[in-house]
C-alpha cells in the first residue's frame, strides 16, 4: 500500500501545487501588508516598528540579576496579579520563549504613556469589572518577593485572531514584546539573601525605565502603528483566508475529476482483497504525504521569499511569524485532507461491483 | 482418499443471483453448476444480460450469490446458506490468495509502471519488494511486455495494457483466473492474442481460466464452450451442465 501511496504522488503533484501555491500566497500577501504597513506609517526601522515577533529578550540591566549574588536561579517570566474591584486576579505568567505577536487593536481608551499605565484586554476588563480611567493595584511577584503597585488603566483592546490575554505596560521591554505583553522575569532567591533590597532594585529599575523621555514618544508611536496595522493585519488574514479557499475550491475540482479513475483504482484493489480499511490508509496515507510535503516545501519557499524581500530591503524585519505559519498550514492540512475523502468516501460505502460500474 | 489432480479447482453448485426490481425478485443467475478443473480453459458466451458477468463476480466473491456453494481447489469459498461466515474479510483473502481476475477495460492503475502494476497483488500478499519485483519481471516476460517495464499505462498500447492486467491477474499464481470479456476493447488481432496468451498461461500453470466473450472464434482456444441465456446454462460444446 505504501508503494502505491508513493508512486500516487506523480498524480497528486497538482494537489502538492494547489496546496502549496495557496499557502505561500497567503504568506505573501502577509509580507506585502508588512510592506504597505511600513510605508504607509514612515516609521523608522526600531522605532515602533514591530511587525513580526521577537524573542522576549531582557531588558539588559535586569539580566544583571541573573548573576547577583542572591539570585540562584533567573528565568524570564513575569507575574502580574490585579487587585480590582472584583476580587484577585492573577493574570498569566509566560515562559522565556514564548512568542507574542500582532493582532490587537485598541478598542477604547490609547496605549499606555508612562509605566503607571495600563492598557488590558477586553476579557480582562469584563472579568474584573474595571474600566479605562480607573486604578487597579497589580501584585508584580519575583519568585518568592512581589512588589505591590497602583496602575491606572489607559485603553482596553483586543485582538480578533488571538487570544493572550495579559495587560500592557510601557516598560523597558515594551518596545521588544511588541506592545502586547510585559517584560517576565522569574527570580528566585537564594536563601538568606537580601530580599528587600533585590526587591527596591528592581522596583527603581521600572521608575527609572518609565521616565526616560524617548519610550514616551515610542509609545505614541507605537499608538498609531496599532491603528494602521491592525487594520493592514485584518485585511491580510481575509486575502489569505480568500486564497486557502479558492484552493479548496480547485482541490475539490481536481479531485472530483479523478473520481472515475479512483473508482477504478478501488475496485481493482477490492479484487485484489484489499477491505475497506486498506482503502482509507490508502487515501489516508496520501493525503498525509501530499499535506507533509506541501508544508514543508511552503515553509522553504516562504522562508527564501521572506529572505529576500529582507535583504532587497524591502522589509526591514523578518521572522517566522509562527501564529500566522500555523493558522495557514492548518489550513493547508484541511485543503489536503478534506477534499480527497470525497472520492474516498464514495468509494468506501460502495460495493466493488458497483465500483467496476461505469 | 481424493487425488490432488481430481479435485476441481472451481465447483460451484446451485448458483443463483436475485435483483430486487419494481416488479419483483429477477434472477440474473439461476441455479447454475458447473466445474473446472486445473488447467481447463472454458468460454463462457451468450447475448448481453443473460448473466455471464454477474456469474463471474459470484463465483469470485465479488458479488455475493443468493443461494449455492463455490469451492475453490476443494476448499469451501462461499456457501450461501452460511452467508454470516463468509464475511468480507475471509472472501477478501481467499480472493487474494486463489482467485485472478481480469477486466474488459484493463484498470491498470495509472500512476504505476507495468512492472509496479503487476507487483500490487504480490506486494499486497506480504511479498518482499525485491521477491515481487522478481516474480513481476518473469511475468512481464511470460507476456512478453519485458522491454515496457518501466512504462505507464497510457502509454501503453490497449493490447499491451491487457497483458499487463493479465500478468498482474496471474501474479498470486491464482488456482482459478476469471477473465470478463478481457478482449471486449480490443480489435481482432490484439484480441487473439490475449486469448492464446490465456490459454497458455493456464496450461503451463494449470490455472483454470473462465473467461467471458462474445467472439465465438475465441472457442477455438478453450476447452469447453458454456452458453448462457437468461440467467441459465444452455449445453453447447463440451458442456455438461
Amino acid at each position: 500500500m505504501v508503494d502505491i501511496i508513493v508512486a500516487n504522488l506523480r498524480r497528486n503533484r497538482a494537489r502538492v501545487a494547489l496546496v502549496v501555491s495557496g499557502v505561500v500566497l497567503g504568506l505573501l500577501t502577509n509580507l506585502v501588508t508588512t510592506y504597505y504597513f511600513t510605508y504607509m506609517t514612515g516609521l523608522d526601522e526600531g522605532e515602533g516598528f514591530l511587525p513580526l515577533p521577537a524573542d522576549i529578550i531582557l531588558n539588559p540591566v535586569t539580566a544583571e540579576y541573573a548573576h547577583h549574588p542572591d539570585v540562584s536561579h533567573f528565568e524570564e517570566v513575569f507575574v502580574l496579579t490585579a487587585h480590582t474591584a472584583a476580587g484577585i486576579h492573577e493574570i498569566l505568567a509566560y515562559p522565556r520563549h514564548s512568542r507574542f505577536t500582532t493582532g490587537y487593536v485598541m478598542v477604547e481608551g490609547y496605549w499606555p504613556r508612562d509605566s503607571w499605565e495600563l492598557a488590558v484586554p477586553r476579557s480582562w476588563v469584563l472579568r474584573s469589572d474595571v474600566g479605562v480611567g480607573e486604578t487597579t493595584n497589580v501584585t508584580i511577584r519575583f519568585g518568592g518577593f512581589s512588589v505591590v503597585s497602583q496602575f491606572v488603566i489607559s485603553g482596553v483592546f483586543e485582538s480578533p485572531f488571538l487570544t493572550y490575554d495579559v495587560p500592557v505596560m510601557l516598560t523597558e521591554g515594551y518596545e521588544r514584546t511588541e506592545g502586547f505583553a510585559q517584560r517576565r522575569v522569574f527570580i528566585e532567591v537564594r536563601e538568606g539573601a537580601n530580599v528587600d533590597r533585590l526587591a527596591a532594585a528592581l522596583a527603581r529599575q521600572e521608575t527609572a525605565t518609565a521616565e526616560t523621555p524617548a519610550l514616551v514618544a515610542r509609545g505614541r508611536s507605537v499608538q498609531r502603528w496599532q491603528d494602521v496595522y491592525g487594520d493592514a493585519m485584518a485585511w491580510s488574514y481575509t486575502l489569505s483566508t480568500m486564497l486557502l479557499v479558492v484552493c479548496s475550491l480547485g482541490m475539490m475540482n481536481v479531485m472530483a475529476l479523478s473520481v472515475q479513475e479512483r473508482r477504478s483504482e478501488m475496485a481493482v484493489l477490492k479484487t485484489f482483497g484489499v477491505r475497506s480499511p486498506g482503502i482509507f490508509v490508502l487515501f489516508f496515507g496520501e493525503s498525509a504525504l501530499v499535506a507533509t510535503i506541501s508544508v514543508a516545501v511552503t515553509l522553504l519557499l516562504y522562508g527564501l521569499a521572506g529572505a529576500a524581500l529582507y535583504l532587497a530591503g524591502i522589509i526591514p524585519y523578518f521572522g517566522l511569524q509562527w501564529p500566522l505559519i500555523r493558522n495557514l498550514c492548518t489550513a493547508a492540512l484541511v485543503v489536503a485532507f478534506v477534499p480527497p475523502f470525497y472520492p474516498a468516501g464514495l468509494g468506501m460505502g460502495y460495493s466493488t461491483v458497483r465500483l467496476l460500474q461505469r | 482418499m481424493h487425488n490432488k489432480a481430481d479435485v476441481p479447482a472451481l465447483q460451484a453448485l446451485g448458483i443463483s443471483r436475485f435483483f430486487r426490481t419494481s416488479e419483483g425478485p429477477v434472477a440474473a443467475v439461476n441455479r447454475v453448476s458447473l466445474s473446472l478443473r486445473a488447467g481447463e480453459f472454458v468460454c463462457l458466451v451468450g447475448p448481453s444480460g443473460s448473466g455471464k458477468t454477474t456469474l463471474l463476480y459470484c463465483l469470485s466473491g465479488l458479488d455475493l450469490p443468493n443461494t449455492g456453494v463455490i469451492m475453490i481447489d476443494g476448499r469451501l469459498f462461499y456457501d450461501a446458506a452460511q452467508r454470516s461466515r463468509f464475511g468480507e474479510d475471509h472472501l477478501a483473502e481467499a480472493r487474494m490468495a486463489s482467485v485472478g481476475f481480469v477486466f474488459q477495460s484493463y484498470h491498470l492503475l495509472s500512476s504505476l509502471t507495468a512492472l509496479e502494476n503487476v507487483m500490487v497483488p504480490l506486494r499486497l500478499t506480504g511479498s518482499s519488494r525485491k521477491e515481487a519485483r522478481q516474480r513481476a519481471r518473469e511475468l512481464l516476460d511470460e507476456v512478453d511486455l519485458i522491454h515496457r517495464h518501466d512504462h505507464f499505462p497510457h502509454q501503453l498500447s490497449g493490447g499491451e495494457q491487457q497483458r499487463v492486467a493479465v500478468a498482474r491477474a496471474m501474479a498470486n499464481r491464482p488456482r482459478v483466473l476469471l477473465a470478463d470479456e478481457p478482449t471486449g476493447s480490443l480489435d481482432y488481432e490484439n484480441g487473439l492474442r490475449v486469448v492464446r496468451l490465456l490459454r497458455e498461461l493456464s496450461t503451463r500453470h494449470r490455472t483454470a481460466v473462465l473467461m467471458v466473450t462474445h467472439i465465438r472464434e475465441h472457442s477455438e482456444f478453450t476447452d469447453r464452450v458454456l452458453t448462457m441465456q437468461a440467467g441459465e446454462f444452455v449445453h453447447g460444446r463440451g458442456e455438461t451442465g
